[in-house]
């Protein structure tokens, strides 16, 4: 009988172990930050206050590097606006610095200091948002009135070739964040998570069962053809995309999108989309852009200048370009 | 039938349960929209079709949810990043409408089969 | 003795091969039957040779010999040997029968399943979505299973005892 009664009770046992709701792996958390929606997926235990603390660190970084309003940045570029050199914040030096590396690096394809092109053809801001192309004679002036960061000189102060320089960080400034929001959860004892800021993510970690997956999406597919290749990251690694099909307009059956080619003041064609894997995700996140810039005649050659071997290129026809190194870490590419 | 017959039938019962319900949640095809706005969260099923309309700072946005799938079908913002993005299927898919502070998530019976997209 | 069972078994096998299955891979496993009713009175050994045989000879026949289907085969049987021997064992070791003829029944359908579904699985359709057909065949093999070995019970039940020598 007191067998019959062990018996039955591991039965039950058993049967609420399987039938029971399963504990989810990873928790999601959304928050509106950086211009975009920035989604937490966490495998450790997530206490509140950590939540709130990263969203008190995403406004402070917000408010920094800002290029207009009352943070460092802003009032940094309100300065440089009539002169050539002004004190450095020490906030602002080493985000400046790297940026500046990545200047040169990048062969002047990223160039942060281009703030005022930005600004004309109103994508980084939604109420500035176009529906057709500046006037070229706007575009020209603003190009030439823009001296490049990678001939700054810096140290406790920055010193430029000419005036007028509007620093604008848009194009690193997510890749920057991100990293320091991995930082602040490692801080605090998290050591499986992503960061995921509107597409541009990075990952410590992995999940209890996998490690983390990630989709690339394909710069024309949607519904089912939605993802271009997947491929799984290892701890640290994070994953930049820049790409034509987000913020954009079309004007005379023209797609006139956000990603400035330094050179010329036009959106840079010759790419759809370029996708840059890299463990700090502020250079992954320049590196994204200056690839799209690049376009598939130089990609390789300035992926390897800025020290990237993992990167992926969709050109205007859709041909698809990516490093060897890339291809291997890929799944499902056409 | 012997007691170790019962226990064995009971036991291979309970496996096959276990394997059906592992085996058989459809892993990637969501089938529940989590909708946030700033005065609140509405959960939808993705199943039948319907539009929902929401209120944020700038106007209504209206989600579209068809064959078990949910987009941003109109939005008053100017740059229309949420209405591009397309329709959303896979559980784990997030969209959202960043001036008028309204997202979506889409979650399922099962794993997703990302953990996240670059985009 | 042997021979007789075997031959047996092979006919049934051969007549349930012809039969259409309304599922592809279900078979009700009558072959089966003969299985337990010669483990039920004559114990493993001897059983496991009219497992062989039936495998063997039947392939021969069908002309399924050193085909994927006769891998299958092979597979299931050794699997539900093996977890018949262990029973047999068991029964050994414990000094009494712990399971009956359904016991018996439903392991050796099991497994034989699972073995048939693990070499479909990692040699000729290594898809998991293949894995969603398991409890599907593992449900219908219980019922089978249940099903001979009732079959196998009132069979033996209706013999004559196994004389001692």
């Amino acid at each position: 009988m007191k067998q019959a009664l062990i018996a039955l009770a591991l039965c039950a046992l058993l049967a609420w172990a399987v039938w029971r709701e399963p504990v989810p792996l990873v928790q999601h958390r959304e928050v509106f930050a950086l211009g975009t929606l920035l989604q937490l997926s966490v495998a450790d235990p997530l206490p509140p206050p950590l939540l709130s603390k990263v969203q008190a660190e995403l406004r402070a970084f917000e408010k920094r590097w800002s290029p207009q309003g009352d943070g460092e940045l802003a009032r940094l570029n309100a300065l440089l606006a009539s002169q050539p050199g002004a004190p450095l914040p020490e906030a602002l030096r080493a985000g400046i610095s790297a940026a500046r590396d990545v200047c040169l690096s990048s062969d002047g394809l990223f160039d942060p200091a281009m703030g005022a092109l930005v600004q004309i053809w109103g994508f980084d801001d939604e109420r500035n948002f176009r529906s057709e192309p500046p006037p070229a004679s706007a575009i020209e002036q603003a190009l030439s009135a823009s001296p490049s960061l990678c001939a700054a000189e810096l140290g406790d102060s920055i010193k430029l070739t000419g005036i007028g320089a509007r620093l604008d960080f848009g194009a690193s400034a997510k890749g920057r964040a991100v990293d320091e929001i991995i930082a602040l959860l490692h801080r605090h004892g998290i050591r499986n998570a992503i960061v995921n800021a509107g597409g541009d993510l990075r990952a410590i970690g992995r999940r209890p069962d996998r490690a983390w997956r990630i989709g690339i999406r394909h710069p024309r597919g949607d519904g089912p053809r939605a993802v271009l290749a997947s491929l799984d990251i290892a701890d640290g690694e994070a994953v930049f995309s820049s790409g034509d099909y987000e913020r954009y307009f079309l004007h005379e059956g023209r797609r006139y999108h956000h990603i400035i080619d330094p050179r010329d003041g036009y959106p840079a064609t010759g790419s759809q989309s370029a996708t840059v894997l890299h463990h700090s995700a502020e250079l992954a996140d320049a590196a994204a852009t200056a690839l799209f810039v690049a376009g598939p005649d130089r990609a390789a050659d300035i992926m390897q200048r800025m020290g990237v071997g993992l990167w992926l290129l969709v050109d205007a026809e859709g041909g698809i370009h990516a490093s060897a190194a890339m291809r291997e870490r890929l799944e499902g590419l056409p | 039938m012997t007691r170790a017959d019962s226990l064995l039938l009971l036991l291979l019962c309970l496996l096959i349960g276990a394997l059906f319900r592992q085996l058989w949640v459809s892993g990637g095809q969501a089938h529940e929209l989590h909708l946030h706005a700033q005065d609140g969260t509405q959960n939808w099923p993705l199943e039948p079709a319907r539009r929902i309309e929401v209120e944020g700072p700038l106007g209504h946005s209206v989600i579209e949810i068809r064959d078990g799938a949910a987009r941003f079908l109109s939005s008053p913002c100017r740059q229309q990043i949420c209405v591009r993005s397309g329709w959303h299927r896979h559980a784990g898919a997030v969209a959202a409408c960043v001036p008028n502070r309204i997202s979506f998530k889409l979650s399922g019976g099962g794993d997703s089969d990302y953990d996240g997209l670059s985009y | 003795m042997l021979a007789g069972y075997a031959a047996l078994a092979i006919v049934i096998h051969i007549l349930e091969a012809g039969l259409p299955s309304p599922v592809p891979g279900i078979k009700p496993g009558l072959a089966n039957v003969i299985t337990l009713v010669v483990m039920l009175r004559h114990g493993w050994a001897l059983a496991a040779w009219v497992v062989l045989l039936r495998v063997l000879v039947s392939a021969l026949l069908l002309g399924t010999f050193l085909t994927p289907t006769f891998l299958l085969s092979a597979a299931g049987a050794a699997a539900s040997l093996a977890g018949l021997w262990a029973v047999s064992e068991l029964h050994r070791l414990a000094g009494r029968q712990l399971f009956s003829a359904y016991g018996l029944g439903m392991i050796s359908a099991c497994l034989h399943i699972s073995g048939q579904f693990f070499v479909a699985w990692k040699l000729f359709v290594p898809h998991p979505g293949l894995l969603v057909l398991l409890p599907v065949l593992l449900s219908a093999s219980l019922a089978f299973g249940l099903a001979t070995a009732w079959l196998a019970q009132n069979i033996v039940s209706r013999m004559r005892p196994v004389p001692l020598t």
